[in-house]
């Protein structure tokens, strides 16, 4: 394991973990349903499972062999999770699992508000998008490891990137990850949960991105 | 003698409506399943002649508090003026205060795993403002009041609630009248 | 082993103007993010809103919102009818606006009813809509075969902009009338020329109070106020009602009376006034016209003894209301709604009004027959007025009956309906005969929605579009009932993709015309806070005392001299006068004068009557889904009297099955002696876990009376029979 990672300078590593993250991103921005893409990103996260050995092989391996004929049923599924128009199944949002008020908009929202204004950083369509749905979180992820490539400030970028994982997208993933397993139909969306929670645990259980 | 700050409800102008029990969430933030203040229907047959009439009703604020006896951390806190408090951050959630206020009022929160109840808007009377439920009363049936003030024409109990003297509920109420069938 | 660093790459930039996989790059491929220099100040503001809801009380609210979320929503103190305060159902917007299961992108059905939605852009939904329509236009030769069905959803003044949408494509099919009014609305413009009321305030000026089929403490809280200030200052208060509502548990006296025939009551009480010459001969000498002829018929037709039988009161107490209610002036009458939604609903309006015409109370501060009014209404209603295009074929748009409107829409020929646009209203949930309802739905071609939540007409929709909630888009409003004028303020900016109806209109246009120019008339862009400006002319600011509109801005107005309803005596009648003797009531096939119409009665196999009002915690199908709601009350019930439960072997919280020949519904007994024992009481409401509507039971009988105001009779929703089985 440790054979790969030396493989890989440091560089790269925040490289595709960056690329990693705006794929996760991506899928719950809506935007990964064309096969092309998907093809693409599949390749993108064999290797990632490989370099960490995350185990999620099998989960690839069933995004890998869902067909076209299936996709409506996953994307339907996909929206009953995630988009509507019936109530969520499984809300996206930040402060509808840590909010005891289960409304958008609320402490928490505010709060990842605020850790993006840190950076420079606000919501396209702020006050109407709230601030902590899921896909907004990971793309900011994206963003600050991004930004680790590119900027001087490495450790205060380092320690925003870490708070941030910790005291938001790690305190509810869980919980979000557990009711996609418990409501989603499909095993496509079953395994980008597992996927996801991969991912997501890597870099929450190192506790820091290195 | 101390002041006893309370509420006095008045059953003759309260309709019903659930405004107060609303505006209390709203104002504490409480959880869909929990009310700090809840209005009852008042059993239809209480005076008679069957009618449908209401109370609203949340901590009264007791000379004894039970709650407060039946804590084992001190959370419990009656001021100068009356008001019981719960202090949030000293409650282990045991539930002993549930099972001891005769009138249902501590409520168990599940997700908190903490007790919680009516404080009077304590921060609010502070500021000179009146509490949620009373500001928010359509028909001014609710109002808080140093009930120390207050004289026999109040009375202590209404029909279905529990015995007042137990823990010396500072709670007045307002009687209701009794609609004339014809 | 060696990593394929070379696939990864290859891999990333296959995707890379999705996600930004491609090779290394210095820009960030920001999606749903973006980059600023610095952050907002934090802000904290109160604006005005305007309650826009179907209901007498429209609120003038304070929301308070900081750093663009709202905190909290409370009563503006400026408006001395709501008086700071608002109801429960207000105090759960924030609710609304902040449910993580609001309508949040436009969406469509892959198959009516299936449950399957893909989501879809604005763009994508204006072409498909705008595609079905050419379509449509061209196929027919019309847009006729288009049929809008909107009603009283959402009540602000810009929200007609939704009529607007349809006129500006040409004429359309429309859903006519208004379900909950019309008898009594038809029955008052026959009496009195239209419908007013005077300044509910001055209700505290009263004397004597009836509240007749009226359940203020539910529907309009604040009312209660000048109710019990009246009662302060020495009112007695009697509550007629089929019910021991609420309203008549803070009643002095309460008179229960057999659903439906209220008229008989009205009629008994006139004979008894007009016998004991207690009626104000030089009021209806000045004011009236046909009063002998309505006295003529009091005589000949009328005794106390058949009202006493009709009603179920005893002549007693019909003659002791009557001379009460005659010599105690002022003295007030409220005409609720409800007791107007029958068969003879109308008729026992213009019973009632005569009551208080032959009493003289009429155009007495402190008196009258009081129903509702329109007269604060004037406005432009610019939104909504728009031509149609060029060349349009056909002269007027098509009505359908509202009250009937799955039959109607199923019968429509030359054209026949192929699209429904529904906006304001949720038919499949609040429609009688739900099961036609259904089919109705399923025998169109295309149907659009637009609405906050998922609903049982949103389910049979093939496109939902996400409309905005109160305090995201800027109007104003006014009351049927009071006469305040409430800005609505942009407190917040829609959440997710919401848009008004004004912009979708704008939207929807701007796709026509390109697809085919000419196409649409409506605007197809605009400022939605000078379009508020827009609604105002020079009648209405003197009607509300203002030079310019801009000053609704401080706060709520209210109309000026509308504390008496008729008070200068000028009716709007063809005759000027009070008319008993109506002869465009007999026009529309009436009896000119109010005279009693035979109640409906029940049958053998149906022998109850099931009465289904509002309910305290909704109005309609709106608030009764949200959680606080359904933590006060989360089932529906059936109210019923011991002594038939008994009859039927039910206890308390039995499982009843309530059914005629059109449907049923299974819900658990209320035992209470508050209704009556032959008529059973179930509200009409809806949950958001249960599949439970009561209108599975309530047939589309017309109610006699509102083709000539609103163009349609109302619903006689209470004269709807059932027989009862413990499940």
């Amino acid at each position: 394991m440790m054979n790969l990672q030396s493989q890989i300078s440091k560089e790269e590593a925040y490289e595709w973990k960056s690329k990693v993250y705006s794929i996760l991103a991506a899928y719950y921005h809506n935007q990964l349903w064309n096969p092309k893409d998907l093809e693409a990103v599949v390749k993108v996260l064999e290797d990632y499972n490989h370099l960490y050995q995350l185990k999620m092989e099998d989960a690839i391996e069933v995004i890998k062999s869902t067909n076209l004929r299936h996709e409506e049923d996953c994307k339907f599924d996909f929206n009953k999770l995630f988009i509507g128009p019936y109530k969520l199944l499984a809300p996206p949002y930040e402060s509808t699992y840590l909010n005891h008020d289960k409304l958008l908009m609320r402490a928490e929202t505010l709060s990842v508000r605020s850790f993006y204004e840190k950076a420079n950083i606000q919501v396209d369509g702020k006050g109407q998008i709230p601030d902590d749905h899921i896909a907004l979180e990971l793309e900011f992820i994206a963003f600050l490891l991004h930004q680790l490539n590119q900027e001087n400030e490495l450790t205060a970028i380092k320690a925003l990137l870490e708070e941030f994982l910790n005291e938001h997208l790690g305190k509810w993933i869980d919980e979000h990850l557990d009711l996609v397993n418990k409501q989603a139909k499909t095993d496509y969306c079953k395994a980008w949960a597992i996927i996801i929670r991969r991912i997501i645990h890597l870099d929450l259980n190192r506790m820091t991105i290195s | 003698m101390g002041r006893k700050m309370g509420f006095v409800v008045d059953s003759n102008r309260c309709i019903g409506c659930h405004s107060c029990s609303m505006a209390c969430k709203n104002y504490n933030q409480l959880n869909p399943d929990i009310t700090w203040r809840t209005v009852y229907d008042i059993k239809e047959d209480t005076y008679g002649q069957p009618t449908r009439i209401t109370m609203s009703l949340a901590c009264n604020h007791c000379d004894i508090p039970a709650c407060k006896e039946a804590c084992p951390t001190n959370a419990y806190e009656k001021r100068e003026d009356g008001i019981v408090i719960h202090h949030e951050e000293r409650c282990i959630g045991c539930g002993m205060c549930v099972y001891a206020c005769p009138y249902n009022v501590p409520q168990f929160d599940k997700e908190k795993k903490k007790v919680g109840k009516c404080h009077l808007c304590y921060e609010r009377l502070d500021n000179g403002q009146s509490p949620a439920c009373v500001s928010s009363c359509p028909t001014q049936a609710i109002y808080h009041i140093d009930t120390t003030s207050l004289g026999d024409e109040f009375a202590k109990s209404l029909p279905g609630f529990p015995d007042p003297e137990i823990t010396k509920s500072t709670t007045r109420f307002i009687k209701p009248s009794i609609v004339r069938k014809l | 082993m060696k990593l394929k660093r070379r696939t990864f790459l290859k891999g990333a930039a296959a995707t890379g103007a999705l996600v930004g996989l491609g090779a290394t790059q210095t820009e960030f491929p920001f999606q749903g993010l973006m980059k600023v220099d610095g952050s907002d100040q934090t802000t904290k503001k109160v604006f005005q809103n305007a309650c826009p809801r179907n209901c007498y009380d429209t609120c003038s609210m304070l929301t308070t919102v900081e750093d663009g979320v709202i905190q909290f929503v409370e009563g503006n103190p400026q408006n001395t009818y709501t008086n700071g305060t608002i109801c429960v159902k207000g105090n759960v917007y924030p609710r609304t606006v902040y449910s993580p299961d609001r309508i949040k992108y436009p969406m469509r059905q892959k198959g009516r009813g299936s449950g399957n939605w893909e989501r879809i852009s604005w763009d994508e939904a204006y072409t498909e809509i705008a595609e079905n329509i050419l379509k449509i236009k061209k196929e027919y030769g019309s847009t006729l075969p288009i049929c809008l069905n909107k009603y009283s959803g959402n009540f602000e003044i810009m929200h007609y902009g939704i009529e607007g949408t349809m006129s500006s494509i040409g004429y359309t099919t429309r859903a006519t009338g208004t379900p909950c009014w019309p008898a009594g609305i038809d029955a008052q413009t026959f009496d009195f020329g239209t419908i007013l009321n005077s300044d509910p305030e001055k209700m505290q000026k009263s004397k004597y109070i009836i509240l007749w089929g009226v359940n203020p403490a539910w529907t309009a809280v604040h009312s209660m106020n000048f109710i019990e200030a009246a009662k302060a200052n020495g009112a007695k208060v009697v509550v007629i009602d089929p019910i021991l509502t609420n309203t008549a548990g803070k009643a002095h006296d309460f008179i229960q009376i057999k659903s439906s025939t209220d008229g008989a009551l009205a009629l008994g009480m006139a004979k008894y006034i007009l016998d004991n010459g207690l009626f104000d001969q030089q009021w209806l000498e000045k004011n009236s016209k046909g009063y002998r002829e309505f006295f003529g018929y009091l005589d000949n037709n009328i005794t106390l003894e058949w009202a006493a039988e009709k009603t179920g009161v005893s002549v007693d107490v019909i003659e002791n209301l009557a001379r009460e209610y005659a010599t105690t002036k002022p003295a007030n009458i409220w005409i609720g709604y409800g007791m107007q939604r029958h068969t003879n609903g109308g008729q026992n309006v213009r019973a009632i009004d005569a009551l208080a015409a032959i009493t003289g109370n009429v155009g007495l501060e402190g008196g009258g027959a009081n129903y509702a009014q329109l007269d604060s209404w004037g406005f432009n209603y610019h939104a909504m007025i728009h031509p149609p295009p060029e060349g349009s074929e056909g002269e007027a748009n098509r009505p359908v009956n509202m009250n009937n409107f799955a039959a109607d829409v199923l019968a429509a020929e030359d054209p026949p309906i192929k699209m429904m646009w529904i906006a304001g209203r949720n038919p499949v949930q609040q429609d009688p005969e739900t099961t036609l309802i259904k089919k109705a739905f399923h025998a169109m071609d295309f149907v659009v929605t637009a609405d906050l939540f998922m609903n049982k007409t949103v389910e049979l929709s093939d496109i939902v579009l996400p409309v905005t909630t109160p305090f995201e888009t800027p109007g104003v409003n006014v009351s049927y009932w009071h006469y305040w004028m409430t800005l609505n303020e942009q407190a917040i900016k829609p959440l997710h993709e919401s848009k008004s109806d004004v912009e979708i209109a704008m939207g929807l246009s701007e796709k026509m015309n390109e697809l085919e120019p000419g196409s649409c008339t409506y605007p197809t862009s605009g400022d939605l806070n000078e379009w508020v400006g827009k609604e105002f002319n020079e009648t209405i600011l003197e009607q509300f005392g203002m030079n310019t509109w801009e000053e609704i801005k401080d706060g709520p107005v209210k109309m000026k001299n509308m504390e008496v309803a008729w008070k200068d005596g000028k009716f709007r009648t063809p005759s000027e006068k009070y008319e008993f003797y109506s002869e465009e009531a007999e026009q529309f096939g009436h009896h000119p004068l109010p005279v009693y119409v035979e109640e409906m009665k029940s049958t053998e196999d149906h022998p109850y009557r099931c009465i289904t009002p509002h309910w305290k915690l909704s109005i309609h199908s709106q608030f009764q889904d949200l959680d606080w709601m359904e933590a006060i009350n989360d089932k529906p019930y059936v109210e019923i009297h011991p002594e038939l439960a008994a009859r039927h072997h039910i206890k308390a919280d039995d499982l009843v099955k309530v059914y005629n020949e059109i449907g049923y519904v299974t819900v658990p007994a209320k035992l209470t002696r508050t209704v009556q024992v032959e008529e059973v009481v179930i509200y009409e409401t809806w949950y958001k876990n249960l599949n439970y509507n009561v209108n599975y039971t309530v047939k589309a009988i017309p109610a006699d009376m509102g083709e000539k105001a609103t163009g349609m009779p109302g619903i006689a929703f209470h004269d709807n029979f059932v027989n009862l089985e413990k499940v």
